[in-house]
């Protein structure tokens, strides 16, 4: 019965350790409920020696502890990457203590079940669990910032399952092995030392695979992109020639009216045929020359996407772009604000309606407009809350995260905007100098 | 007085806007006058007196020298920030964002309409005109978010509440009903100014928000909740309610 209640006790502390960490809700009861089963598990296989020593109890208590946790907080994929790496973890402590204590000849049954009371083998749960947690959540925003929307799932997925197997398989060689190759520790040690090497040689190949294949699809996403680009400057080529074509006729029908002398006339040809003339002619060609303004060039690739985008859904768009527009912030994070305004400014739009974009920037300061039209109710003070939607569920999630962009950054400062039917995103962004 | 500056290329064009401002002024009678007329922008820069009252602009965009109309304009706005700028220029539409929001141009003319030209000439020289009769806005109503960047002002009987945006405790976000302004700043600072005015009163719903009682439509004793004006129901910490409630009950009094 002692033994469960030093379970209970080591739950409960890495439970508030997870929580005060990384939870938004505390305690449930369901957390009790689970703690409680685990406990009274774990006495009964530590009643039962299942385990054969104090080392090999305290990890499969702690991998479980952290299964459990995680799983309950961040789902299976998550608890099983933490699991495992867990495991992994304590083989290679383990490893390196034996290794050492084989270097110094001293023999290897050190840790018995006596030599350690209950509670240093709470404060062992207790430190390896916090240790993992703090781990795992910064492996995971890490990995949530280089790789917003990138494919890394399955990637995820095959590294945690690698170091399951191979976690597994050598922990279990490992443990049974070790009373035949207690002559031969050293070069057990050194085995199990190279074997990790390789897991981690692997896991690196796995990465830059992985990484291959994303700039393999970026490049072509940019390819296709291109040729939009040059089908549109095509284009422009030939409303040009037109253009050259049409003035001549033109202005030929004006020199007719300077040639009689005939002023009033004149200024009705002016007025109704050359400004309509251009009015007509006067169209946004110029809008790609201006987007290469942005010094960061993912800026200019992603409005070019959504650019796109909107042309395919006959949205006008209108481009102001002044030189040298460069923000002091990650590029992702940027790119990331852009991308979001822009496609809900899309969605927003109806065919016809104008989006306008703007970048400029006077003295230390840069700034990025976007204006839409917007119908209706924009209920503001949603906006930013995560429930936030008049498009369905779960659509909120894209400003929610621009939020968390704007807050996480000093130098940045936005305005939301609703004038008349106009909805406007202001950022501006401080030179950090 | 107000003066007038005026700055284009073609000495035709000035001349006509020059006629067309003498015309309205004499027509109406309006305290204005053209100070300068120019083809060259740094004699312009050179010669702008800032009085206790803006002046006005009348600019081209392409000028024939180093610099053109927009950074013209730039460089006056940060000479004299309440100075009206008008654009007239042959492409406007081009540029017609930028005026908007960079230069905050208060408007932009299409110099080859001429009807039109001289029409909304007349109306911006109206315009100014009307804003400074009825101007002496009283500024203490109006609340600066964020000193850099944009100046933005927000009349503060408008703000529904401000709340710390953020964990760091380092932005806030004010919320209005048309916008939503997220900038650095302290909480407290921010209370200070708000109070200091005697359009609105703001008080703390729980340690990092603060709400303007007169966007309370009702308050919720059971859940300790408070049910704003556009129908938003926002949690109140328990320790604040009572203090809360004390101050709504106080207020309604007095503006009945």
């Amino acid at each position: 019965m002692n033994m469960f209640f030093t379970f209970l006790f080591s739950y409960i502390s890495i439970l508030i350790v997870y929580k005060l960490i990384l939870a938004k809700e505390f305690f449930t009861r369901r957390d009790f409920i689970y703690g409680v089963f685990f406990c009274a598990f774990m006495a009964l296989f530590y009643y039962n020696n299942f385990f054969n020593s104090t080392t090999e109890f305290l990890s499969g208590i702690s991998i479980i502890l952290i299964l459990i946790i995680t799983h309950r907080e961040y789902g299976l994929l998550n608890a099983s990457i933490s699991g495992f790496a867990t495991l992994f973890v304590n083989l290679l402590s383990n490893n390196i203590i034996e290794f050492s204590l084989a270097i110094m000849n001293v023999p290897v049954q050190v840790y018995t079940d006596n030599s350690l009371n209950y509670f240093v083998v709470s404060a062992i749960i207790f430190s390896l669990a916090s240790i993992f947690a703090l781990i795992t959540y910064k492996i995971k925003t890490y990995i949530k910032k280089i790789s917003a929307d990138l494919e890394n799932k399955n990637f995820m997925y095959c590294s945690a399952g690698l170091f399951g197997f191979i976690a597994v398989s050598f922990y279990y060689l490992a443990y049974h092995n070790r009373f035949a190759f207690t002559q031969n520790l050293q070069l057990f040690s050194i085995v199990q030392l190279i074997s990790i090497v390789i897991i981690f040689a692997f896991l690196l190949v796995m990465l830059r695979d992985s990484l291959m294949k994303q700039k393999l699809r970026a490049q072509e996403k940019i390819i296709k992109e291109q040729s939009i680009y040059i089908a549109e400057i095509e284009r422009i080529q030939k409303n040009l020639r037109v253009f050259k074509h049409d003035y001549k006729n033109v202005t030929l029908g004006a020199l007719k009216y300077i040639d009689d002398g005939d002023i009033d006339n004149l200024k009705c040809y002016y007025q109704d045929v050359i400004l309509k003339f251009e009015n007509t002619y006067e169209q946004n060609d110029t809008r790609l020359d201006k987007l290469k303004n942005f010094k960061q060039k993912e800026i200019q690739s992603i409005i070019w996407s959504k650019l796109v985008q909107a042309i395919g859904k006959k949205i006008n768009f209108r481009l102001d772009i002044e030189r040298d527009i460069n923000y002091d912030m990650l590029i992702i994070d940027i790119c990331r604000i852009i991308g979001i305004w822009l496609d809900n400014a899309i969605e927003a739009s109806s065919p016809n309606d104008t989006i306008s974009l703007l970048a400029y920037k006077d003295n230390n300061y840069n700034y990025f407009v976007i204006e839409n039209n917007c119908y209706g109710n924009v209920d503001l003070m949603g906006i930013s809350n995560f429930s936030f939607s008049t498009k369905g569920k779960n659509r909120g999630v894209g400003l929610k995260n621009v939020s968390e962009i704007i807050n996480d950054n000093d130098n940045i400062e936005n305005h939301t905007e609703i004038e008349g039917n106009k909805f406007r995103q202001i950022l501006v962004v401080e030179n950090r100098g | 007085m107000l003066d007038i500056y005026i700055c284009d290329d073609n000495p035709v064009a000035i001349n006509l806007i020059k006629r067309t401002i003498k015309q309205e002024i004499e027509k109406k009678n309006i305290d204005m006058q053209i100070k300068l007329a120019t083809t060259d922008p740094f004699a312009l820069l050179e010669n702008i007196e800032v009085n206790t009252k803006p002046n006005i602009y009348f600019l081209d965009i392409i000028l024939n020298a180093k610099i053109n109309g927009i950074e013209l304009a730039s460089q006056i706005r940060e000479r004299e920030p309440s100075a009206y700028i008008i654009f007239i220029s042959g492409d406007a539409k081009q540029h017609e964002l930028i005026f908007k929001y960079k230069i905050q141009a208060l408007d932009y003319i299409i110099k080859y309409d001429l009807d039109d030209l001289e029409k909304r000439i007349c109306e911006c020289i109206d315009y100014v005109h009307e804003e400074l009769v009825k101007s002496e806005k009283p500024i203490k109503n109006m609340f600066t978010i964020s000193d850099k960047g944009i100046k933005k002002f927000v009349e503060i009987d408008k703000i529904i509440l401000v709340e710390i945006a953020d964990s760091h405790l380092k932005k806030l976000s004010l919320y209005t009903k048309t916008g939503r302004y997220v900038f650095n700043g302290s909480l407290k600072e921010t209370e200070n100014s708000l109070n200091a005015s005697d359009v609105a009163e703001f008080v703390y719903i729980n340690r990092s928000c603060l709400l303007n009682l007169a966007m309370i439509k009702a308050l919720n004793n059971d859940d300790k909740t408070i049910i704003l004006c556009n129908d938003i129901e926002v949690m109140c910490s328990r320790r604040y309610f009572s203090a809360v409630k004390k101050s709504f009950t106080a207020f309604k009094a007095k503006q009945e």
